[in-house]
């Protein structure tokens, strides 16, 4: 199932496969496309409000990142190799993240925003959540006719550029050849075996532009070497039709790559305590004098924020509703301070969920405090930050537009 | 003087004397019981203190055996005082010396406990030639009331001062003061009053509605409120409020408060039960106090929050629950299903009319109006008459000129005839002889030639003394004629207008302020319960409490039902909030109604309602000791002697050693002779109730900060002071009211307090042993006792 990065001319059969069955029958949702050919009830589990999905979920996809909206944790990949068996247009994969979606960029955890476009990224792509079909809405006209069943997984669960990518799998990669005359290089996986990603040795383009990490530096292409065993980043190539990359970046030694994933983790680590933990409501017991308790899942977020939310968990956490987007209306102003009653931490926790179960006494709830719905946790030492309108919910318009991507 | 000690007691009734030490400790504590054969005190000091403290050394320039036994004596009973401190913190006698026991000790604090009480109180009840009996503050608003038709509000801030307490007694004459402060707020008052009476211009009736109009209702979750209602003047209001009040998910129902902006209190209630689509009227007639007022949703919550349209977290006004969706950060108001998870008020509109001018009101001063200027006599007449019934006695003329001639006075200074007039009014409302009531007359008032009328007060003191009794007011005109016909002196014809007086309506103010009184109920809510530990408690559920225990009193009044009924029964009288408050099945309507207890009740009886339960903690947990303090002097009529000094609190249980109950706490209550020579005899008093928490609910587990481990199960057992022992709160009751002798002594004693506004003495206790003698035989009948005194001997006597 996970062998669409080998070479096109499989792709084409299975094209025929897929257009055979737009005649079957296409499926009234939104994100169109026909129906896979074997119905396969792991691929195509539908998140549902109160369960994360399995780790097995949903379809794999790799594509280039050319267009986001980071306010709304939505935007497009390119997928690999799809343009030369149609001419014209063809639709990019629109996708929305997941509340519990994740980013990861240079081996940490990151947003959207951290990632540059163009960049080169593996995903975990599920079907839409029942009831948000309409998320990513439907193809325009002139689009419909190139309509791919891959289509219909449009929300993301993981987003990860090659370095994590093939670093969580522990492969690498070993500079075979370097000829920066003709602006190539060749290079080898190397390390665990593995069935996805690139398997067999594999020219990529390269010259100066390529961003070349060594140490603490940024050195000259000329430092690497044939031997080194490097991480890389792939993105845009002339050949991008043809599965061919550039490199955009490569890390020759270890310091390196552990000097970009410190950097992209404090910049995640800030990010997360200026917006809050994101987290899912599990249970509400109110009670009939106001207030009640409620309990809630982090999602998984660094450790060391988790660990922080428990140090100080005796001063309370303070949480403010959100939504699937995981925006905010005036988080600072508009949460409430609940105590901690129990703090439960449970092994091997599902994809997106850290595991963690927080349940907390308010004297107040807040409308938003539902089973299902999303909120962010503040812990006490935090400082208050106040986010720039954008990325705020100002209204109930804000609310209605920001429910749907708009479609370039 | 040593010999004088034992004269002093050689004349005591030896029967008498030994049936009070059989009837072991609760008899022997109270002021106006026999008094103690000095043995004990004997016994222990001969023992303990004399080697040191006699003639031959005197250890801290301190000698004993010479210490006077006049406790009437303030200096003396003070020496006494510190001598029992000394005892009862353990330093004397001094660590090397013998220890004394425990029995030794309790007998020895009790002895002195006792003689310092009766010395107390016959100061108190000291009384001369003419005694002055001030008015409370609630007794002059009622004589207002009944005087001229008006309604002043006594309570208002700066209005009148609170009056000074003793064990929770409001009207003890020698507790009663007049300072140049009193004076100046009752010259204030009585020209309010005055001129709220015969005002120049009277009040025009006004109905003014307010509408949300348009379709739309106010919205009102708990703790919210709206300014809608305005009283300019004093008076009768009728009030009419349309509304829809949703209970909660759990049945809990709004209440429906008029909340007064300058008094920040809640002046008249409801709880409302009525559907959205069916609102109903809910009216309330009502004397208010002039000034703004909200129509308030009194229930516990808090909503705070602003969201971008709304007031709170909620908007101003909507149209229908259905159509209803607050701002995810807003407020929560509402299940997953549709229902209100917190009670509800919705309002239509609010329609106030008034001052309505009630025609008895208006009867009641149209004698004393301001008559036409020209008649003389008429002024003279009135003036008379007023003065006459508000210092309830004869006038002669010569009293009445002095506020003719100030009438005259003021009319020659220029002021209208009018204001002259009503000054002369409002003097005669200044006058010691309205403020206080007065008994004796220097002169010698209706010939106290006899020595049997000297020991007697007279008609109109006695008709004085049964007004402010069980009215809290003057004599009404039959009472008043009937002294002044002489026909009180005929126990027939005074036992007619008794009859009479307990008949009347007015009895409801004996029966609401007799027991806040006798029950301290003023301490409800001193302690303000930490909101965080009781989030669910409110000013409405307070009210609740208070409400029961007087309406439960005023039941068993009505009813004459025996004493034993106070203590415990399967009875008692709820409404929607104490309902929920006290886990028991809601009542049908939104009403304060009696309801029978099921067969496993914790409750049933003044001992197990909450105001008494709550009224002696401190706003986060139980005190047992001050409830057993409490039992002591509301039930047995003693209070317990004062702890020591510099007594350590309690400490938080520390985190790594298990939770304890408080009781655990306290065991060195029990351990050590010293606590434990007064606190075996207070504690378990108020341990018996410890299944109760702070604010009376039931509980079978105490909850405890701090420790570790579970909460532990409470313990409720315990032994009596006369040896029988208890399992749990029903058996105390039980125990109590299966031997109601004691409880009625006790509590004649109580009521002849109230009704004679002063601290009995060890000269009335064969006057009231009589009384209480007289009652046994039909079991102490609540109404039939509180007759009894009011045709007693005790209650004639001066």
């Amino acid at each position: 199932m996970n062998r669409r990065h080998s070479s096109g001319g499989e792709s084409a059969c299975r094209l025929l496969a897929w257009c055979g069955l737009l005649a079957a029958g296409v499926s009234a949702a939104a994100a169109d496309g026909p129906l896979p050919a074997a119905a396969d009830p792991v691929r195509d589990f539908v998140p549902v409000q109160n369960r994360f999905p399995p780790a097995e979920a949903g379809i794999p996809l790799a594509g280039e990142l050319v267009q986001i909206d980071p306010v709304n944790r939505r935007g497009a990949l390119r997928p690999d190799g799809m343009h030369e068996t149609f001419a014209g247009h063809f639709p990019l994969h629109w996708f929305a993240l997941l509340p519990y979606g994740e980013v990861w960029y240079h081996g940490a955890r990151a947003e959207l925003r951290d990632v540059p476009l163009g960049t080169h990224l593996h995903g975990r792509f599920l079907l839409p959540p029942a009831g948000e079909e309409e998320t990513i809405p439907s193809l325009p006209e002139n689009l419909r006719p190139h309509a791919r069943p891959e289509l219909r997984y449009d929300h993301a669960v993981l987003l990860e550029d090659d370095f994590t990518f093939y670093a969580r799998r522990k492969r690498a990669w070993r500079v075979e050849s370097v000829d920066l005359d003709k602006e190539k290089i060749e290079l080898t996986p190397v390390g665990e075996p593995a069935t996805d990603g690139i398997t067999t040795p594999y020219r990529f383009d390269f010259d100066r532009i390529t961003r070349v990490w060594q140490g603490r530096s940024l050195v000259d292409a000329d430092a690497v070497e044939p031997g080194m065993v490097v991480q890389v980043n792939l993105g845009w190539s002339q050949g991008w039709g043809q599965r061919e990359w550039s490199v955009i970046d490569i890390w020759l030694d270890d310091e390196s790559r552990q000097a970009a994933t410190a950097a992209q983790r404090l910049r995640h680590l800030r990010h997360q305590r200026q917006r809050w933990v994101p987290a899912r409501i599990d249970a509400v017991e109110p009670e009939d004098y106001g207030g009640g308790t409620v309990s809630l899942t982090f999602f998984d977020v660094d450790p060391q924020l988790l660990g922080e939310l428990h140090d100080s968990r005796d001063k309370g956490f303070g949480v403010a509703v959100s939504e699937n987007t995981l925006r905010t209306w005036y988080h600072r102003g508009d949460k409430k301070i609940g105590d901690v009653l129990r703090w439960e931490a449970s092994p091997e926790p599902p994809t997106g969920s850290s595991g963690i179960r927080v349940t907390l006494q308010f004297a107040e709830l807040l409308d938003g405090y539902r089973p299902g719905r999303i909120v962010r946790v503040k812990a006490d030492p935090w400082k208050f930050v106040t986010m720039p309108p954008e990325e705020r919910y100002l209204s109930r318009e804000d609310l209605e537009k920001s429910s749907r991507m708009v479609l370039p | 003087m040593s010999d004088g000690r034992r004269r002093r007691f050689s004349g005591i009734d030896g029967g008498r004397w030994l049936a009070a030490v059989v009837l072991a400790w609760p008899l022997a504590g109270s002021p106006a019981r026999a008094a103690g054969k000095p043995v004990v005190i004997e016994a222990f000091t001969k023992t303990h203190c004399f080697r040191c403290h006699d003639a031959k050394n005197q250890e801290g320039g301190f000698r004993f055996d010479t210490l006077p036994h006049d406790f009437a004596d303030a200096g003396i009973a003070a020496r006494w005082a510190e001598v029992r401190f000394r005892i009862t913190a353990g330093e004397m006698p001094p660590p090397e010396e013998p220890r004394p026991t425990v029995k030794e000790i309790g007998g020895a604090v009790d002895w002195i406990s006792d003689r310092i009480a009766e010395g107390e109180a016959a100061r108190m009840a000291r009384r001369g030639p003419v005694a002055h009996y001030r008015l409370s503050r609630e007794e002059y608003g009622h004589t207002m009331d009944d005087l001229l038709g008006i309604h002043l509000d006594v309570t208002a801030p700066g209005f009148l001062q609170e009056d000074e307490r003793w064990h929770g007694w409001e009207r003890l004459g020698s507790k009663l003061t007049l300072s140049p402060a009193h004076v100046e707020r009752y010259l204030r008052a009585a020209e309010a009053a005055a001129e709220l009476a015969f005002p120049e211009k009277p009040p025009a009736t006004a109905t003014k509605r307010q509408a949300a109009g348009d379709g739309q209702r106010w919205l009102l979750p708990p703790g919210t409120a709206r300014h809608l209602v305005t009283a300019p003047v004093p008076g009768l209001y009728r009030i009419r409020i349309q509304t829809s009040g949703l209970p909660s998910f759990r049945g809990r129902l709004p209440r429906l408060a008029l909340w007064h902006h300058g008094l920040k209190r809640t002046v008249v209630a409801a709880d409302v039960n009525a559907a959205e689509a069916e609102p109903t009227v809910v009216e309330f007639e009502a004397r208010l106090p002039q000034g703004n007022f909200d129509v308030r949703h009194e229930n516990a919550g808090t909503f705070t929050l602003t969201a971008p349209g709304v007031h709170n977290g909620v908007p101003n006004t909507i149209r229908s629950v259905a159509g209803f969706s607050t701002f995810p950060q807003g407020a929560r108001l509402f299940a997953d299903d549709g229902k209100p998870l917190v009670p509800l008020l919705l309002v239509d509109s609010v329609e106030v009319t008034g001052p309505i001018d009630v025609e008895a009101d208006r009867a009641k001063r149209e004698p004393f109006a301001p008559p036409d200027e020209q008649d003389e006599a008429a002024v003279v007449e009135r003036l008379r008459s007023f003065a006459e019934r508000a210092w309830r006695r004869p006038v002669d003329a010569a009293e009445v000129d002095r506020f003719v001639a100030f009438v005259r006075r003021e009319r020659e200074a220029g002021e209208p005839f009018r204001r002259a007039y009503l000054g002369g009014i409002a003097a005669i409302l200044s006058s010691q002889n309205f403020l206080h009531l007065v008994e004796g007359r220097v002169d010698g008032g209706t010939g106290a030639a006899d020595a049997a009328a000297a020991s007697r007060v007279n008609d109109f003191e006695l008709a004085a003394r049964l007004a402010a009794f069980l009215w809290s007011s003057v004599p009404d005109e039959p009472l008043f004629k009937a002294a002044r016909e002489g026909s009180l002196r005929d126990n027939a014809e005074l036992a007619r207008q008794v009859d009479r007086v307990l008949a009347d309506p007015k009895i409801e103010r004996f029966l609401e302020s007799f027991p806040r009184q006798w029950l301290q109920l003023y301490r409800v809510g001193m302690f303000r319960p930490d909101p965080k530990l009781y989030p669910d408690y409110d000013s409405g559920l307070e009210r609740s409490m208070v409400q029961e225990t007087t309406a439960y009193f005023r039941q068993a009044f009505t009813e004459n039902l025996p004493l034993a009924q106070l203590l415990d029964s399967d009875w008692t009288i709820l409404d929607p909030r104490l309902a929920i408050h006290y886990s028991l099945p809601m009542p049908d309507t939104p009403a304060v109604e009696r309801v029978t207890l099921p067969p496993e009740r914790h409750r049933g009886g003044i001992l197990t309602q909450a105001a008494t339960l709550s009224l002696t903690s401190d706003g986060t947990r139980h005190r047992p000791v001050h409830r057993g303090a409490w039992v002591s002097e509301a039930i047995f009529g003693r209070t317990p002697p004062p702890p020591p000094p510099n007594v350590e609190p309690l400490e938080p249980v520390p985190s790594d050693k298990p939770k304890a109950t408080i009781r655990e706490q306290l065991a060195a209550h029990s351990t050590n002779a010293t606590c434990a020579s007064c606190h075996a005899k207070i504690d378990p008093l108020g341990m018996a109730f410890d299944n109760f928490d702070a604010i009376g609910r039931w509980r079978t587990h105490e909850r405890v900060e701090g420790g570790a481990g579970e909460d532990p199960l409470v313990d409720a057992s315990g032994t009596l002071p006369d040896g029988r022992s208890f399992a749990g709160p029903a058996e105390f009751k039980r125990l109590l009211a299966e031997s109601p002798d004691t409880f009625a002594r006790a509590f004649v004693e109580q009521l002849a307090t109230y009704a004679l506004r002063r601290v009995m003495t060890v000269d009335d206790a064969a006057a009231l042993d009589a009384i209480v003698a007289r009652s046994k035989a039909d079991g102490y009948r609540l109404q039939s006792l509180v007759r009894s005194l009011a045709l007693s001997d005790l209650f004639k006597r001066r």
